[in-house]
């Protein structure tokens, strides 16, 4: 087991593909004046470089808690996250608070249902914003490439977010999440319900390129969504079921692992 | 290194009118402690100024508060005259003591106008030769004026005194028949002596007394006076040579002044007194050492207020910036979720903190200022002061204290954000 030192070896080992593996996780929480609610249940879950997974259930069934546990903000009362790379493997879990977060910065990419961006920025300031967590201003690269990203999903640089539509306001926030940190493209895309505050029109339109992006970058794309037609746009979709995490068949079976 | 100089400054932009109405409370509650100190201590340094020229200032037993206030100030008041047969005497005995740079009559209760014509010597004028006239020369004779900097009259124009004060005027107009010069002016000194005209004492003696005393002087202006050419002053204004002679004549002078033991002006200090209590002498000081005393006090009790007003809207503050959190924090997990660490975060939050006071902190120095300039104005122009407040370091550091206080308190609602859980935060 590899305990990382600092960001710049957790940029190393993340250069080399990343596999994901959950072994045993357990994560459970209590609701005031109810009984403890069980998420996960000793799941075991694996997933591969470059995938697109989405991860489906119905409200309340723990899929925002799976991608906070992947993006190591929630711990798991049980079990082990991995993140394997070419060198070795990493439990993120394991890591001190300050690892996680230039964990999260180096290799993940988040996008929300409510976008999360700050109006009184242009488009491409709130792009640029995770780049001023570790650093006084971004690289000439990182601008660059956000410039690019912006161009990409087609907003103007200094657009001001408060009059965008919707659907460009979420544009916006993949390619904010599509930036990644100072190695480039962000290793895992984790998107939570990002189509469902969008008319389904313009929920295709992001979704597609939210999905065409992470090929592009080579990024392991996972949503977490209700919409099954985004989840059919994915390589694989997976149920959250009875504290498991299970992969439907493409005729409805599981194959669960 | 991070920069969460950017988030912080967006995220107050975000909520504009509230970050405006902290900042205004702030600058209000540090303005007040600003104006108190500042116009204080303006009035003390400003009037203290004005009295500089005035060493010793001898007049007839009363009031010496209103003494220092007619003749430092000019201000209009009927007060007793020294009693014409002490007054010769003691000219006579100032004139010649070797203590003395020079002891000047002064003569008020004429005007021209809106300013007080004042009757005193060449000396004074010139302050024994400390003072160079702007314009022009000093008066010559009986019939020339100068003018205190601020009168609206020029070099060569002639006017006619008329008898009383301006407000004297609105109840009986009456004018003297003398007509005076103007030949010169003095520098500015910012007291009320700008805004008189000063002419030769003996001028004054002659239109006041009539044609009986005017007969008997001569022509020529300034001491020795014979003691049938004078007339009665409020005050004779003594510049001393040494603070050793000030205390000296303060001691002949107050309280018993009159007659000389052997007739002869003494120069000793041991001269002409016998004690019949005929007149007083007063260190100006003395008058404002009181009323400093008394300003002193509501200083006390304004500045005593102004902290506290501080304090509340400081605590005000921060219970606006701590419930303001509870607005954010899924904001603040969002970004904590992004990768922003838990340091960025603390910085942020008290930068918002710390721009809100310091801002605040900063217009309260102005707005300190422009109220101190309004305070003194309605309190200096009773006494003629030209007042200019300056911000000094007591008020910059009354800002200071504010915005330290302000930093520690603003890591209190970031402190309470250290302990969220984001993916609760996240959940919700």
């Amino acid at each position: 087991m590899a305990v990382l030192a600092d960001a710049g070896q957790v940029e190393n080992a993340l250069k080399l593909a990343p596999v994901l593996v959950f072994e045993g996780v357990s994560l459970a929480y209590s609701v005031p004046n109810q009984r403890q609610i069980s998420l996960l249940n000793k799941a075991d879950w694996s997933l591969e470089r470059g995938a697109q997974v989405a991860l489906c259930g119905p409200s309340g069934c723990g899929k925002t808690s799976v991608l906070n546990l992947l993006a190591a903000i929630e711990k798991p009362q049980q079990g082990r996250i991995i993140w394997h790379d070419g060198s070795g493997q990493t439990e993120i879990t394991a890591l001190p608070t300050s690892q996680q977060e230039a964990w999260r910065r180096a290799a993940l990419g988040l996008v929300f249902q409510q976008f999360h961006l700050f109006p009184q920025m242009t488009a491409l300031q709130n792009v640029l914003l995770p780049t001023r967590f570790a650093a006084w201003q971004p690289t000439p690269q990182q601008q660059d490439r956000a410039s690019a990203l912006l161009d990409r999903v087609g907003v103007r640089p200094n657009a001001d977010i408060r009059l965008l539509s919707r659907g460009e306001q979420q544009r916006v926030a993949v390619a904010r999440a599509l930036l990644g940190g100072a190695f480039g493209a962000p290793r895992v895309v984790l998107a939570d319900e990002p189509t469902a505050s969008l008319d389904t029109a313009t929920a295709q339109i992001v979704a597609t390129m939210l999905s065409e992006l992470c090929r592009e970058q080579g990024s392991t794309l996972i949503i977490a969504t209700h919409d099954r037609d985004i989840a059919a746009m994915m390589d694989a979709v997976f149920d959250m079921a009875d504290g498991k995490i299970i992969e439907r068949s493409s005729h409805g079976g599981d194959s669960s692992p | 290194m991070m920069n969460p100089i950017p988030l912080a400054i967006t995220e107050l932009r975000r909520h504009l009118l509230g970050a405006v109405a902290i900042v205004m409370l702030i600058a209000v509650a540090v303005a007040f402690g600003i104006a108190v100190t500042s116009s204080e201590r303006a009035l003390r340094e400003s009037s203290a100024r004005a009295a500089d020229r005035f060493d010793l200032i001898i007049g007839a037993p009363g009031s010496g508060t209103q003494l220092v206030l007619t003749t430092v100030y000019l201000q209009a008041a009927a007060i007793p005259l020294i009693a014409p047969d002490v007054l010769p005497r003691s000219l006579a005995d100032l004139t010649a003591d070797k203590g003395v740079a020079y002891a000047a009559p002064v003569a008020v209760g004429d005007s021209f106008g809106t300013a007080p014509i004042v009757g005193t010597t060449a000396d004074f004028v010139i302050d024994g030769g400390r003072m160079k006239l702007t314009d022009g020369r000093n008066f010559a004779n009986k019939s020339e004026a100068v003018l205190g900097a601020s009168v609206d009259l020029k070099i060569g124009v002639t006017f006619q005194a008329a008898h009383g004060s301006a407000a004297e005027q609105l109840i009986d107009a009456h004018n003297h028949s003398f007509r005076f010069t103007v030949v010169g002016r003095l520098p500015k000194n910012g007291t009320a002596w700008d805004n008189a005209i000063l002419v030769p004492i003996e001028t004054i003696w002659g239109i006041h007394a009539g044609a009986r005393l005017a007969s008997r002087q001569s022509e020529a202006l300034g001491p020795p006076w014979a003691s049938d050419a004078i007339n009665g002053v409020p005050a004779i204004v003594v510049r001393v040579k040494s603070p050793g002679d000030a205390y000296r004549l303060r001691g002949i002078y107050r309280g018993n002044v009159a007659t000389s033991v052997n007739g002869k002006a003494g120069t000793d200090g041991t001269n002409s007194t016998n004690g019949t209590n005929d007149t007083m002498a007063i260190f100006p000081a003395e008058v404002l050492v009181e009323l400093y005393a008394l300003i002193g006090d509501m200083r006390k009790v304004m500045t005593t207020m102004s902290l506290a007003t501080q304090g509340i809207v400081l605590l005000a503050v921060l219970l606006v910036m701590i419930s303001a959190l509870s607005v954010r924090q899924q904001t603040i997990a969002v970004l904590r979720a992004m990768g922003a660490p838990k340091r960025y975060i603390f910085a942020m939050i008290w930068l918002q903190g710390f721009m809100l006071i310091g801002l605040g902190a900063a217009l309260g120095l102005g707005f300190g200022w422009v109220g101190s300039a309004a305070l003194v104005k309605i309190f200096a122009a009773d006494i003629g002061l030209a007042i200019i407040p300056t911000i000094g370091a007591e008020e910059f550091l009354m800002a200071a204290t504010v915005l330290v206080a302000g930093s520690i308190l603003a890591m209190i609602p970031t402190a309470i954000l250290w302990r969220e859980n984001i993916a609760q935060k996240l959940r919700n």
